[in-house]
């Protein structure tokens, strides 16, 4: 009889135990999940140069001569503009630009309002006001900054090159010949908080 | 084995049962009759997180959410699952959106005219600025009536180069938590 009793609390111990343990394995693979959606779209800008003359050659040049190039640069897109810069290059290449003090320089104007062209060959008068985007400089640079643009949406920017060939250039600037390249680059404003 | 001992394996037996059986009770749905098992639920507040447009290398979306339990119990949120509705070059691993997130111990404050926010109270880091998409173990505990203030931070590289304009990327940030065991 006492063994009796003793097999049957036994058996009871481990069903009991058998159903704790059952009941915590269950309840630990409860889980629960919940999520969120989220949609991020990135902007766009965009710098264009809908008119210019920059393209359009001089030959020949003669030391003390200036040639005048209108373009006109404009903004776009759903992204800011901090700056603007220019950078030029030459290929082939000759002393008309290697040379920084008596090779070819250049200076950069701003008219409010499309410039009148005359020519060619080209010069340029201003129907409205006129502002300085570069300061006369040796023709060739890299990232020039350029002042007074006004960098907004939708907006156009009325600029003339004055691209001079000083009058003291000597001899040895006969018969040279440069290809220019001008590279005008926008930058975006700076990364904020959205 | 003797009879006491065996007794005391019965008491211990039998209370670990009714400890366990309890909790499940909590979790039946009685109203329809039937045993259901129903843990405590995550949820969110908000199911859409407000969109960002017009993002620029450089910029950082800041956006918060709040989780919170549902039901009795407590839980554990393990894991962060992001994965791209609609995926494009902002989830690129290398050039592509970084993620990081905060919890801080009280409701996240944004500050004036910007989107941004500072916590006023602990602040936990659970993830640092990783690619956006992939699986973030995190370890939350969250009890009964507490809610977990998180702040998302997604930033866009100032490396991200021209071909990341215009690109649209829809994601799915999903929180996993498990029940844990009732003491």
């Amino acid at each position: 009889m006492r063994l009796s009793l003793q097999k049957i609390v036994l058996s009871i111990a481990i069903v009991g135990a058998a159903a704790g343990i059952a009941g915590l394995g269950t309840f630990a693979t409860f889980t629960s999940s919940t999520s969120a959606t989220h949609t991020i779209a990135s902007g766009t800008l965009s710098l264009t140069a809908p008119f210019s003359r920059l393209g359009t050659g001089a030959s020949p040049i003669a030391a003390g001569d200036t040639m005048q190039r209108a373009i006109d640069l404009s903004y776009a897109g759903s992204i800011a503009f901090s700056t603007v810069t220019l950078t030029t290059s030459a290929s082939p290449s000759s002393l008309l630009d290697t040379d920084a003090t008596n090779g070819l320089q250049m200076v950069i104007d701003k008219c409010s309002v499309a410039w009148t062209e005359s020519g060619p060959p080209y010069t340029y008068t201003c129907g409205g006001s006129t502002s300085s985007v570069l300061a006369s400089r040796a023709l060739i640079g890299t990232d020039l900054a350029l002042t007074n643009l006004t960098l907004t949406a939708g907006a156009t920017d009325h600029l003339r090159a004055t691209i001079t060939f000083p009058s003291a250039a000597g001899n040895t600037f006969q018969n040279q010949s440069s290809t220019l390249s001008y590279a005008f680059t926008g930058t975006q404003r700076a990364g904020q908080s959205q | 084995m003797s009879g006491k001992l065996l007794k005391s394996a019965v008491v211990v037996g039998t209370a670990s049962s009714f400890a366990v059986l309890g909790a499940a009770a909590d979790l039946a749905d009685a109203s329809r009759g039937r045993l259901q098992a129903k843990g405590p639920q995550l949820l969110i507040a908000g199911r859409n997180v407000q969109r960002a447009r017009a993002v620029a290398p450089g910029d950082s979306i800041e956006r918060t959410i709040v989780l919170r339990v549902r039901g009795r119990g407590e839980l554990r949120v393990v894991a962060l699952a992001v994965k791209a509705k609609r995926a494009s070059l902002l989830t690129d691993r290398t050039q592509g959106l970084r993620l990081s997130m905060v919890r801080c111990s009280r409701r996240w404050k944004r500050r004036l005219r910007a989107h941004s926010y500072t916590c006023r109270g602990r602040r936990t880091r659970l993830v640092t600025r990783k690619p956006v998409l992939g699986r973030r173990r995190l370890g939350l505990r969250l009890r009964r009536g507490e809610k977990a203030y998180l702040r998302l931070t997604l930033t866009l590289p100032t490396r991200a180069g021209n071909a990341l304009e215009g690109q649209t990327s829809t994601l799915v940030y999903r929180f996993r938590a498990v029940a844990q065991a009732t003491r």
